[in-house]
């Protein structure tokens, strides 16, 4: 993974987001929608996201080794 | 700095006003290749007195690289014909005054440039702030880019000014990093002192941002 964003970088972050199609915007497509879509609510979800999936994982974790 | 040899004046700049960025990016590229040979060098010589050695004839070398670019004499007839010593003082009287203007940037966010006034949007993260992705995207994608390729800081710091230091109320387009467009060329006649004042601002908000944000914080611990 970690590879893979070294590579990619930033791109590889805007695929993510754009892939959400949370950010759409009517007539654009996805990737420009997310390019278009102001800085600060992009990164607040983006990190409410990771926390949310790193509970989530979390959970399931606990109930594997139960 | 004006230096008279054989009846002709010759001008050697002391001061980052008097360096532009696109001078900076050049004598970057020009001596990189050498600059990488003398690290290795001193890198692997374990004796004390040959390293020492080999330092200076690095500071000398830098010395005559660097009068060479600005006055536009070749490298082998300022080592033939000029009084090298003069040459060395020169360089080390400018790096010192350079490191002495380095040290005094603040955090200036409006700059006086090509007659008109030009900043760095306030670019603090808060619901207000107008900054889009696609321009943050843009400078760290560049930078990233740049950086991969083994290019100098100096040239990610030219990307970085098309994309930050603006006319007032300008929006971010994508033609302001196009390579052969106006504003490129305008940005490589910047004056260092505002480039670099450009960086320094640009390092303290982006550091910020790292510290804040969950979603960034991976991308610290990934590049480093």
């Amino acid at each position: 993974m970690s590879n893979h964003f070294e590579k990619y970088g930033w791109v590889s972050f805007l695929s993510y987001i754009a892939d959400s199609r949370i950010f759409d915007i009517s007539g654009m497509n996805s990737i420009d929608a997310a390019k278009h879509t102001k800085l600060y609510p992009i990164l607040v979800w983006a990190s409410e996201k990771k926390e949310k999936e790193e509970l989530i994982a979390s959970y399931y974790e606990r109930l594997n080794k139960k | 700095m004006k230096i008279i040899h054989d009846g002709r004046t010759y001008v050697y700049p002391m001061s980052l006003t008097e360096i532009t960025l696109g001078q900076a990016i050049e004598l970057e590229d020009k001596i990189r290749t050498k600059q990488e040979d003398y690290k290795t060098q001193i890198d692997q010589e374990e004796d004390k007195e040959q390293k020492q050695l080999i330092q200076l004839q690095w500071q000398l070398e830098n010395a005559v690289d660097s009068f060479s670019f600005y006055t536009g004499i070749s490298s082998q007839e300022v080592k033939s014909n000029f009084d090298v010593l003069q040459i060395v003082q020169a360089y080390n009287a400018a790096q010192n005054i350079q490191a002495e203007e380095s040290k005094q940037l603040n955090d200036e966010k409006e700059f006086e440039f090509n007659n008109e006034l030009w900043c760095i949007e306030s670019y603090e993260l808060t619901p207000k702030s107008k900054m889009t992705f696609n321009e943050f995207l843009t400078a760290k994608e560049m930078v990233r880019q740049m950086q991969e390729l083994g290019q100098g800081n100096t040239n990610s710091l030219l990307y970085l000014c098309c994309v930050y230091l603006r006319k007032h109320d300008e929006p971010f387009t994508e033609e302001l990093i196009d390579e052969d467009g106006e504003r490129m060329e305008l940005m490589r006649s910047l004056p260092m002192n505002i480039a670099l004042s450009v960086g320094f601002f640009l390092t303290s908000i982006t550091n910020l941002y790292l510290k804040d944000l969950l979603s960034l914080r991976e991308v610290q611990e990934t590049q480093g």
